[in-house]
């Protein structure tokens, strides 16, 4: 029987007259990678942040290792590690000292303390810049000591605020190889991110926040199959006339065409052999193309879907 | 203890601005009390110029300028008025006497007001004065020796004497010149602490404040009250050994330590520090980052300097400044300082530790309002 890490009911948050979170509702269970998806100011970080006893909350229950969660609970606290989007550490201490400062605020014993910085340090892969202070770090190095300063003491569920802006990709790959090792150690996350492909690559499960709703939730698959939308066929062709599409908009389960930038982006609702049925009609037709292919809905399609707007057009 | 040994971690990034404004401090503290260096190139006679019109020409006339020679130089009145203006613009003669016919007699009869003597005296009246002061004190003393029955003759010699001699206990006053010093040097130190304080202690307290390290540290499993008493006690440790360095140079440079003045002019250092330390919390409240640290440090350290009379006394300052200064706990450092150089009451200087203390408490309590504000904010 799964065990319930974090449990958010009915979360009411104002502020003034705007309603941060709208009766908010959030499970996680033991072991999973729970993404947290939502464009700005849909209440991630309002979310986060009430989770951590960091803001007060007008209405509702969060519970955290099946216990009410309150800004005293410092046993509570102890179980949770936390990764902020920003980089939060010393820039006069080495990346020893900041590892070491930020797990002794959890950590008493000099020992154990010790062994704990030396693995985390080896987790993030820092080994060769344990005396570097932070400002002779790279972006990318410097979030993985962001990391191992809120991971070092060996927490049971971290939360881990997009920890991979504007990060290189050999770093962003280290760490999301990192989140899925620490999750296979035991350790229970919640990532926000607005890398869909990321929150599709490593989360076990997928909640889609908006305007601080709890919009749709479920595994990427599940996400997929509930909207409409099951398959994107795309055609690159020039110069295409108004009423070839519209005629396309009337073939056998496509319900939405969208014609821009010498591309042609065809929408399906079930059906099989859709790609085929619109290379049968470029075909029939004498058209020529450039290129035409099949691609299955992404989670940002869910969120057009749901929403009725693109994560990322919110993002710019 | 891990926020306690990174507070000093923190601190020793900041070493050489600590260095440098320890340095400038003492610097400023070594010239400060050589002003009141002892020895006898500090105390000298100064010769005037004096210009004598003797309408008189008497035995008391004779003998006034006489012993006024033995100070000062005499030029027998032979200038134009032109000249003498000139001589007195310039300076080269502090007074014109002119000593009017019948001062003689009038000053043996002894009865009545007797004559006066026409003294003009120079633009810098200062000088001016101390050629009068001599001259009533040979007429004075040379009327009180012919009170108690000496002759002119005799009474003139002995005045002179007895003038010489009081020269010599002029020269015995430095002892009480050279006690002084102790007020100069220790009246620098608040500057000296403002400065490390805000150079040394400030940035750690800033860099542990700001919003990101706070809000990491805010989320871990150590009670708040046990992280801010820890930065407190190392924020105490350092000041406590900032001012123990400060007294024991400021006591060796004024060649003064354990006396009782010297015992109230500490308790002073120490109130001063406890309200500086109180200014430092409610400065760190502000959100400001440590990066501005060097900047505050001029500000704060400069105007509570310039305005609080640590640079200049307090009775040389405007009276806006003034005005402004009685706001400012260097005002009342001083102000006790002078309060125990003048030998005041206990309560008196009491009153002004009392203020300073206030003060202090006064900025923390707003500081800490503005810093729940900020929290509230950022949260």
């Amino acid at each position: 029987m799964s065990e319930t890490i974090v449990e958010v009911k009915n979360l009411v948050k104002r502020y003034k007259e705007l309603i941060a979170l709208d009766n908010f509702n959030m499970s996680i269970e033991k072991g999973e990678v729970f993404g947290l998806l939502g464009p700005n100011g849909s209440g991630k970080t309002t979310t986060i942040n009430c989770i951590l006893s960091l803001l007060n909350y007008n209405n509702g229950e969060i519970k955290v290792f099946g216990e009410e969660m309150k800004n005293d609970r410092y046993d509570l606290k102890r179980k949770i590690g936390v990764v902020m989007q920003d980089v939060a550490v010393f820039d006069e201490l080495s990346v020893y000292d900041n590892i070491d400062y930020f797990c002794g605020l959890y950590i008493e014993d000099k020992e154990t303390r010790k062994k704990y910085v030396e693995e985390a340090i080896e987790f993030v892969g820092l080994e060769g810049f344990k005396k570097f202070k932070p400002k002779k770090l790279s972006g990318g190095l410097l979030r993985r000591l962001n990391i191992a300063c809120g991971i070092a003491h060996k927490p049971e569920l971290i939360i881990l605020d997009e920890p991979t802006v504007a990060v290189d990709p050999q770093s962003r790959n280290k760490i999301l190889e990192g989140i899925t090792e620490l999750n296979r150690n035991g350790a229970t996350i919640i990532y926000t991110s607005h890398y869909m492909e990321e929150v599709e690559q490593i989360c076990t499960h997928i909640l889609i926040m908006d305007k601080g709703k709890n919009v749709a939730e479920g595994t990427s698959d599940e996400l997929k199959r509930s909207i409409k939308n099951t398959e994107n066929v795309i055609v690159d062709v020039r110069n295409l006339d108004e009423k070839h599409v519209e005629a396309v908009k009337k073939l056998n389960h496509v319900y939405d065409v969208k014609y821009m930038s010498d591309r042609l982006t065809i929408k399906c609702a079930g059906g099989r052999h859709n790609i085929s049925h619109v290379i049968d009609y470029f075909a029939d037709n004498g058209l020529d193309y450039d290129r035409i292919y099949s691609e299955l809905p992404t989670l940002n399609d869910v969120f057009l879907e749901i929403t009725g707007t693109s994560l990322r057009d919110q993002e710019a | 203890m891990i926020v306690f040994k990174t507070f000093f971690k923190v601190l020793s990034r900041y070493k050489f601005s600590m260095i440098m404004y320890l340095a400038i401090a003492l610097g400023i503290i070594t010239i400060m009390s050589g002003f009141n260096s002892s020895g006898n190139a500090s105390y000298y006679s100064v010769s005037q110029g004096i210009i004598v019109l003797d309408n008189d020409k008497s035995e008391v006339s004779r003998g006034l300028i006489k012993y006024l020679e033995t100070i000062n130089y005499i030029y027998e009145d032979s200038f134009s008025d032109e000249q003498i203006t000139d001589m007195m613009y310039y300076t080269k003669a502090s007074n014109y006497l002119v000593i009017p016919e019948g001062f003689g007699a009038s000053f043996l009869s002894g009865t009545g007001e007797p004559l006066k003597i026409e003294s003009t005296k120079e633009i810098d009246a200062r000088m001016g004065y101390t050629v009068e002061a001599e001259m009533d004190s040979y007429l004075n003393l040379t009327a009180n020796y012919m009170k108690g029955g000496y002759s002119f003759t005799e009474a003139d010699e002995l005045s002179r004497e007895s003038l010489a001699d009081m020269s010599a206990v002029n020269m015995v006053s430095e002892v009480v010149i050279q006690d002084d010093k102790i007020f100069t040097v220790f009246t620098i130190l608040p500057y000296a602490l403002l400065t490390l304080l805000c150079s040394a202690v400030l940035p750690v307290i800033l860099r542990f404040g700001t919003m990101l390290i706070n809000r990491r540290t805010g989320i871990s499993s150590m009670p708040s009250a046990k992280r801010q008493s820890m930065l407190a006690l190392a924020s105490a440790l350092v000041t406590i050994g900032f001012i123990c360095v400060l007294i024991f140079i400021s006591s060796l440079l004024s060649e003064e330590m354990f006396t009782a003045r010297w015992a109230l002019i500490a308790i002073d250092v120490f109130v001063f520090s406890m309200t500086a330390v109180m200014i430092i919390v409610a400065l760190s409240s502000f959100g400001i980052k440590p990066e501005a640290a060097p900047a505050i440090t001029n500000i704060v350290a400069l105007s509570f300097s310039f305005l609080g009379g640590i640079f200049v006394p307090i009775e040389h300052l405007g009276g806006t400044a003034k005005a402004i200064g009685q706001f400012l706990p260097t005002y009342w450092y001083s102000e006790a300082i002078n309060r125990i150089k003048s030998g005041s009451s206990f309560e008196e200087i009491l009153n002004c530790l009392l203020i300073q203390l206030l003060f202090g408490v006064m900025v923390l309590v707003i500081g800490l309002m503005v810093g729940k504000h900020n929290v509230k904010k950022t949260a």
